[in-house]
């Protein structure tokens, strides 16, 4: 966990802060190193951003990220731990929801059971303030005042909002008569009624059925079009988040992994996670021999991306319809490759001189309407390929990776590092458990010292219960690396590691973490000045 | 002699058949009652057809039958015979000759004012007991409730005792004669011994109630007075008359309070209740007290009725009558 920002280093920090970003955007909401502590989970961890005035913005991670606090933060139902949010360069982190101008449109659409279809729309517009201008009868003066909105045009707007939506004619239907679409439609109609200078929509066609789902996404976009106002939009499904956003924030753990048109985000994801969780993918581990140069699976490959240290560990993703896959049998070679053979052409350092990288076998094909989706396992890795011409399964095909269909990604973490104390002689505290480790260090440790354990991914066991095993913990996101999977496990205590195992998992899998007493390092803890962290603000 | 005893003795039954012999044979009924409800269930789960549900009400519509509408019946015939025998009215006629008009005036404002004061303080607590905000444990929940657990004689005696040390008290610091009203003892009583039945389907509605819906309304614009006024109260309406019908109800028909708040004295003119227990204390009167019995189902049938008229159609996402 992150120490929180003191108090006055953060009002210097606003302070110049909003003077240049007045002048580079228009952003009209500014989200300035929120987090956000639950019973000592950090749902959001030091999160800054800001969004620019009209986008459609979505919010997308899976479940428990911390994508739906961020928006109800925003909207003013949760108080940030620390930081600020700024709407319009107005710091609103502690105005209360009813005095904000935005308005949401909730999950579970929380209409009101016992007001029709009129009234649930007409809601808000009955407690509008709006600004009125008044002659004083004696002297002429014009005086700056407020009103309520008449009756009809509480009437004319609700109508409007109405046909809008296109449930024009339901005004007088109970709420609970209506199907889920209508009511998300009353629900957004509701919303829209106000006129906000920013919409917040938290899931709002999640109990949708997909059909239900896909025209609502096109009637949403329209809306947006047509009111130009900002979209602030949450949702842990990636399609929709492509589909209808002009910028994404793809958050994990209460941190942002990228933002990004959807565009980007697809083409260059930042890390393993983006990869894995928009659109199919293969992430592959590989090293940058050199700029432009990466090995992976044994073979060199040409790739267009620089920058990396000599020999960096990097992961990388080829996305399923960038490999061409071609017949064998065209390119000739056919009769004299056996599957030995293929396996020979993978020696290191072998450079591609044929037109194909790889030889494989379809290990299965779909069928998706437009293209098939195979496995193709040419030894070291299972490809997943999208093409339109199909293969059947036991076909012998060529892959063919073009280098600018391999996209390089820094490694989110190389080695498993936690700090902790020595316990006793032999044993360290790793995920609030004890450990027994073997003391390779000339110095012996004594109980209580301050230590840095490291752990190689491949270097623990994951056992099915945790009966016997000091610690245990819940798989969570799993990388599929070809010949094994990287699995993020969140023990007990909060922390994560990730594990390198040939076995599959399941998210949410209970398992026992076993760690060999030889592979665990210890080095002694150096204290270092650990400066204020800082996080970039992203703008989206 | 000693082989009498020995031939006496009862032969060793197995621990089945012991026991059933030491059951009094009176629970045939109630066993019987508890199968016909399982016959209902099991024919229903091997049938599975709408239609047979209506045999889950079998054992109820026995038990309704037996014990409410016979009585009923007989409670009806008895009101319209004297104790001599042979149809009479004199029965009814005899209600405001012993001040039974004033007294059902009283039994209404007494329940009336009993049913005010526990809806004006059980609302708040309910209120702040279903809030999410206030993190109330569980054991402070429990503790409006653990009134219920004391025997309702005991808490009402105890209760008397309390007044007369209050009188003695002010008497004796004063030097004057000081005595609690009579309604304000019996209010007072009825307050303490129905309040958790005002709180409990209050407190119930209010902690189902979506709070995401008292979210939406702030996002619209309603501060925290108007989330109350326009979301929260009107949702909870339906708890609201759950807990009025459980208090007011009760309370207009009770009997026993007044009795023993008022030191079994003079009990007979303070509720209607006590008027038709004073009726059934003496075999002649009986027929009497058949009458007035009927007067205050009446009575409470009509409170019903309006009610139910008052809140038609208010009452969503509760118990509705």
């Amino acid at each position: 966990m992150k120490e929180k920002v003191s108090l006055d280093k953060n009002l210097i920090k606003n302070g110049n802060g909003s003077c240049a970003s007045a002048q580079k955007f228009d952003k009209i909401i500014e989200v300035r190193n929120v987090t956000k502590v639950f019973d000592d989970v950090t749902v959001v961890d030091n999160m800054s951003f800001s969004i620019k005035r009209g986008d459609f913005v979505t919010f997308l991670g899976p479940s428990g990220c911390g994508k739906t606090t961020l928006l109800r933060m925003i909207a003013g139902f949760e108080k940030p731990t620390s930081g600020e949010i700024f709407l319009e360069r107005e710091d609103v982190t502690l105005i209360p929801p009813h005095k904000r101008p935005i308005n949401t449109v909730f999950q579970k659409y929380a209409l009101f059971p016992h007001l029709n279809v009129y009234k649930n729309i007409a809601f808000g517009l009955k407690l509008k303030q709006i600004p009125h201008q008044i002659q004083h009868k004696k002297t002429g003066e014009s005086v700056d005042t407020t009103r309520k909105y008449t009756k009809n045009e509480i009437h004319e707007k609700v109508q409007h909002a109405l046909k809008m939506v296109g449930l024009d004619g339901y005004d007088k239907r109970d709420v609970s008569t209506l199907s889920g679409g209508q009511q998300q439609r009353v629900a957004i109609a509701r919303a829209i009624v106000l006129e906000p200078k920013d919409l917040l929509l938290d899931e709002p066609l999640g109990a949708l059925d997909l059909k239900m789902r896909k025209e609502m996404q096109i009637e949403l976009m329209n809306i947006h079009k047509n009111l130009g106002i900002t979209f602030v939009y949450v949702t842990h499904d990636q399609e929709e988040a492509l589909t209808m956003s002009d910028k994404i924030l793809i958050i994990n753990d209460g941190v942002v992994q990228q933002a990004g048109t959807p565009k980007k985000i697809y083409d260059e994801p930042a890390n393993a996670f983006v990869a894995n969780f928009i659109g199919e993918s293969n992430i592959l581990s590989g090293v940058m021999v050199a700029d432009f140069k990466v090995q992976f699976s044994g073979q060199t490959f040409d790739c267009t991306d620089k920058g990396f240290s000599k020999n960096e560990k990097v992961d990388l993703v080829i996305r399923p319809e960038d490999i061409e896959i071609s017949d064998l049998v065209v390119s000739g070679q056919w009769s004299v490759v056996s599957e030995g053979e293929s396996k020979n052409k993978k020696t290191p350092n072998q450079s591609p001189i044929t037109n194909h990288h790889f030889i494989g076998t379809v290990t299965s094909s779909v069928f998706k309407g437009t293209y098939y989706e195979m496995h193709v396992d040419v030894g070291s890795y299972e490809f997943t390929v999208q093409s339109t011409t199909g293969f059947v399964i036991g076909a012998k095909v060529a892959l063919n990776i073009p280098p600018q269909s391999i996209h390089i990604m820094r490694k989110m973490k190389t080695v498993n590092s936690f700090k902790t104390v020595v316990t006793s002689e032999n044993t360290i505290e790793i995920c609030g458990a004890n450990y027994e480790f073997i003391n390779n260090e000339t110095e012996p440790f004594e109980k209580g010292d301050e230590v840095i354990a490291e752990i190689e991914f491949e270097d623990i066991y994951l056992a099915d219960h945790d009966d016997y095993t000091p610690a245990g913990g819940n798989i969570g996101q799993t990388y599929y690396k070809g010949s094994y999977y990287q699995v993020q496990v969140y023990t007990d205590d909060d922390d994560e590691l990730y594990v390198n195992t040939t076995d599959e998992w399941d998210i949410d899998d209970r398992v026992g973490i076993a760690i060999n007493p030889e592979k665990i390092k210890v080095k002694k803890y150096v204290e270092e000045e650990d400066g204020e962290e800082e996080t970039e603000s992203i703008e989206v | 002699m000693e082989q009498t005893i020995i031939k006496n003795q009862p032969k060793r039954h197995s621990s089945i058949t012991n026991f059933w012999q030491s059951v009094h044979k009176d629970w045939l009924f109630w066993v019987l009652i508890c199968g016909f409800g399982l016959l209902g269930l099991g024919i229903y789960v091997l049938v599975r057809k709408d239609g047979n549900r209506g045999v889950f009400i079998l054992p109820y519509l026995i038990l309704a039958i037996l014990f409410i509408i016979v009585p009923l019946v007989f409670l009806f015939i008895q009101a319209f015979i004297s104790f001599e025998g042979g149809f009479t009215f004199n029965n009814f006629l005899s209600f405001s000759e012993m001040g039974g008009w004033s007294l059902l005036w009283r039994s209404i404002r007494i329940a009336g004012i009993t049913t005010l004061i526990c809806l004006v303080i059980a609302y708040p607590v309910a209120l702040i007991l279903s809030s999410k905000e206030m993190k109330v444990p569980l054991i402070v929940i429990m503790f409006f409730i653990v009134p219920m657990l004391i025997n309702v004689v005991l808490r009402t005696f105890a209760l008397r005792e309390i007044f007369m040390w209050i009188e003695r008290a002010v008497r004796e610091s004063r030097g004057e004669v000081f005595n609690l009203s009579d309604d304000f003892k019996i209010i007072t009583a009825l307050i303490l011994d129905y309040f958790p039945f005002m709180l409990l389907p209050i407190y119930t509605i209010l902690r189902t109630q979506d709070k995401s819906l008292q979210e939406a309304a702030a996002d619209l614009g309603a501060s925290k007075i108007r989330v109350f006024l326009k979301v929260v109260l009107p949702l909870s309406v339906a708890g609201i008359i759950s807990g009025i019908m459980m208090v007011f109800l009760p309370a207009i028909s009770n009997f026993a309070i007044p009795y023993i708040v008022m030191e079994f004295f003079n009990a007979e003119s303070q509720l209607l209740g006590n008027l038709i227990w004073h009726q059934f204390s003496s075999r002649t009167t009986y027929n009497v007290g058949a009458a007035y019995g009927l007067i205050l189902l009446l009575l409470v049938a009509t409170s019903v009725a309006i009610i139910t008229k008052f809140t038609k159609g208010k009452a969503k996402g509760g118990i509705s009558f």
